[in-house]
């Protein structure tokens, strides 16, 4: 247990009648990337702030380094932020704002000085020292930003969407940039965002958050690969999601007859018996399209089909209704709208899910 | 018609078309430049000629050329009143910083609620004009008035204190009337503040005390300067407070020139005083527009257009 570096324990928060957070309960091992992964208003950052000490919880605990912190304030706490907005001091320059947190913990000048100008050549900003933030432009902002928060060695950094203000190509960079440079501190990093990929690229571990609670907490491929919840499915895989009644289950697998056929997926862990309500999920790049019926597919008919994002995209619906979609690669497909055709999956790329409200 | 003439017929009618847009703006622009000769610029010039000219033995002036009104001021009696015009207006704006930074401050602060609270606080009394309310002032601070009756109620004086027509009402007077002044200046600046960035400070090690003075203070600091300015000058020409709450004990630049004016019917000597006050409160103005643009170079580029509406209006204003 001594290499768990921060703990929430239950924390719960609302405001005003709204509960943002219903219980967060989360163990962060040392030098560990993890993300928490959520749609806006889910309440990620709420929890950022709650362990910066920039809001209070309504209950529940952060233990950081085993020693509860849950009522010290920002300046107390060994963890620093890097905010959505940068929060750059537009009155200072790059180097007063990087050396911000040594000059008020009262450091020699020359120090300071050296440090920056180490921190700044680990974000590749070096010499910036007396540029203004609004002399820079968005990327530099946040590299500024980084340094900032890196600079005092906090043991945990908090990370609340520091890409989301930045173009598609400089954001896969800097995905990279930021892994590097966690690896190079050894900083345990905690991270929010909403895009799913950017959570499966960067983390060791991802949590996924809806509703105020955490649905699965788990390494990428496995939140990915063996999505616990439907909502998981959807979120982190766009997986499409079947349901159906269960036929019957053995040996980790469950058939199931849904939309007018009978098909098999993994179990997911979950204690099935005949005539349950299961839901399965299986993503899109899993899902193959057949002319002829076999065994174990379901029927459906071709939608529409689009070309996106370098993968073919062709939206079927099954008989009852449920409308899933297949991608594959190549620019076009035989079929034409209209078309009956049968859907086909291995039962591996299957997994069951739990349905929850 | 060739191609070539075509072109060269083209591009003279959007020549001409250039033109009249130009004379129709021209044209729109004419009435302000007409109004500001008429009723800002021309009789600016006209007080500075006056204050040149002579006072007529018995009604009037004459016109002859003289330096004497400027000698004048600067002998000891009148001298002294622009002396004793700058401290009082360096004490009262001294008091307006004291109460209305935190007060615009917290005001910008507070949720939306209270903030409505509070500014109608400051603006229901301004409904009520400000003559009438530094009689109010009089009911306060006259012998055995209100303040005299709770003072000695509380058993903290035995007598009247006779605070009326006391320099520290005047100050009292001019705090009151200017303060608004303050607050709407600071809370101008304090409600544009990025309060992600006092978050920063702390999250960054900085205790409330030191994020206020390393971040709200400098970033709200344009905000006081303007109150400083927009408390400080008035602050030399206000007359009518010394008048009511000062009686004849306090006089003031503006007394002295509402005096001159009105009474003695000096009218080039008044003019002199006057052209004396511009130019003092000209140069506070020019002071203050070098902080503010040395702060500004400090500051966010974004606000910079902001800044300098402001500064805009501030040159007209005064």
């Amino acid at each position: 247990m001594e290499d768990i570096i921060l703990s929430l324990r239950n924390l719960k928060k609302s405001f005003g009648d709204t509960q943002v957070l219903r219980g967060i309960n989360l163990d962060v091992k040392k030098g560990e990337f993890v993300t928490l992964l959520g749609p806006s208003g889910c309440g990620k950052t709420t929890v950022l702030r709650i362990i910066a000490g920039l809001l209070d919880a309504d209950e529940g605990q952060v233990i950081l380094e085993g020693k509860d912190v849950t009522e010290a304030p920002p300046e107390k706490r060994n963890v620093n932020t890097v905010f959505q907005s940068y929060a750059l001091f537009p009155h200072m320059n790059v180097g007063a704002n990087v050396g911000y947190a040594l000059r008020i913990r009262g450091e020699k000048k020359a120090k300071i000085k050296e440090e920056v100008a180490r921190v700044l050549s680990l974000v590749q900003l070096e010499g910036y020292e007396r540029r203004m933030p609004h002399e820079l432009s968005g990327g530099q902002r946040q590299r500024v930003a980084i340094a900032r928060a890196v600079i005092a060695e906090p043991k945990v950094l908090l990370l609340d969407e520091p890409l989301g203000a930045l173009d598609l190509q400089l954001r896969r960079q800097m995905q990279i940039e930021l892994k590097k440079l966690q690896r190079t501190l050894g900083i345990t990093f905690i991270y929010i965002t909403h895009d799913q990929e950017e959570a499966l690229n960067m983390s060791n571990r991802i949590a996924v958050m809806r509703g105020g609670v955490f649905e699965q907490i788990g390494p990428p491929a496995e939140v990915y690969d063996t999505p616990r919840t439907s909502y998981v499915a959807r979120f982190v895989g766009e997986a499409n999601i079947i349901c159906g009644k269960v036929v019957s289950a053995s040996d980790g697998f469950v058939t199931l007859s849904a939309a007018g056929g009978v098909v098999t997926a993994r179990d997911g862990g979950i204690d099935f018996s005949a005539g349950d309500d299961v839901t399965i999920s299986v993503r899109r790049e899993n899902i193959q399209i057949i002319d002829e019926p076999q065994d174990a597919v379901l029927r459906a008919t071709v939608k529409e089909k689009s070309f996106v994002g370098g993968l073919l995209r062709i939206n079927l619906e099954l008989d009852d209704g449920v409308e899933i979609i297949a991608t594959r690669c190549g620019i076009d497909s035989p079929h034409v709208p209209g078309d009956v055709v049968y859907v086909k999956f291995s039962p591996e790329h299957a997994v069951a899910v739990r349905e929850q409200p | 018609m060739t191609n070539e003439a075509l072109k060269l017929k083209k591009k003279s009618s959007r020549k001409r078309r250039e033109n009249k847009r130009r004379a129709t703006s021209a044209l729109l622009v004419l009435p302000i430049y007409l109004f500001t000769i008429a009723f800002v610029v021309g009789p600016l010039i006209y007080m500075i000629i006056l204050s040149f000219m002579t006072r007529a033995e018995v009604w009037g002036v004459e016109r002859i050329f003289t330096l004497d009104n400027y000698k004048n001021i600067f002998s000891e009696v009148y001298f002294g009143t622009f002396k004793q015009s700058l401290k009082l207006a360096f004490i009262s704006t001294l008091a307006v910083i004291v109460l209305g930074y935190p007060y615009g401050y917290y005001m910008a602060r507070t949720s939306p609620s209270w903030q409505r609270r509070l500014m109608s606080m400051q603006m229901i009394p301004f409904w009520v004009n400000s003559l009438i309310r530094l009689y109010g002032w009089i009911i306060i601070f006259r012998a055995n008035g209100l303040l005299d009756k709770l003072l000695m109620a509380i058993g903290l004086t035995k007598e009247p204190l006779k605070l009326l027509y006391t320099y520290p009402t005047v100050v009292v007077g001019m705090a009151y009337v200017l303060l608004p002044f303050m607050i709407y200046s600071v809370y101008g600046s304090a409600e544009k503040l990025d309060w992600s960035l006092v978050e920063a400070s702390r999250d960054l090690g900085a205790s409330p005390v030191k994020a206020f003075i390393t971040v709200t203070f400098p970033l709200t600091l344009p905000g006081l300067l303007t109150g400083i300015v927009l408390t400080f000058i008035p602050s030399m020409g206000l007359f009518f407070i010394a008048d009511i709450l000062g009686g004849n004990k306090v006089v003031l630049v503006g007394n002295l020139i509402q005096e001159q004016l009105m009474k003695v019917h000096n009218w080039p000597f008044a003019a002199a005083l006057s052209v004396v006050l511009m130019i003092l409160t000209s140069v506070l103005i020019y002071i203050y527009r070098r902080v503010a643009r040395v702060e500004k170079l400090m500051g966010d580029g974004a606000n910079e257009n902001k800044d300098k509406d402001k500064e805009k209006e501030m040159g007209r204003g005064v």
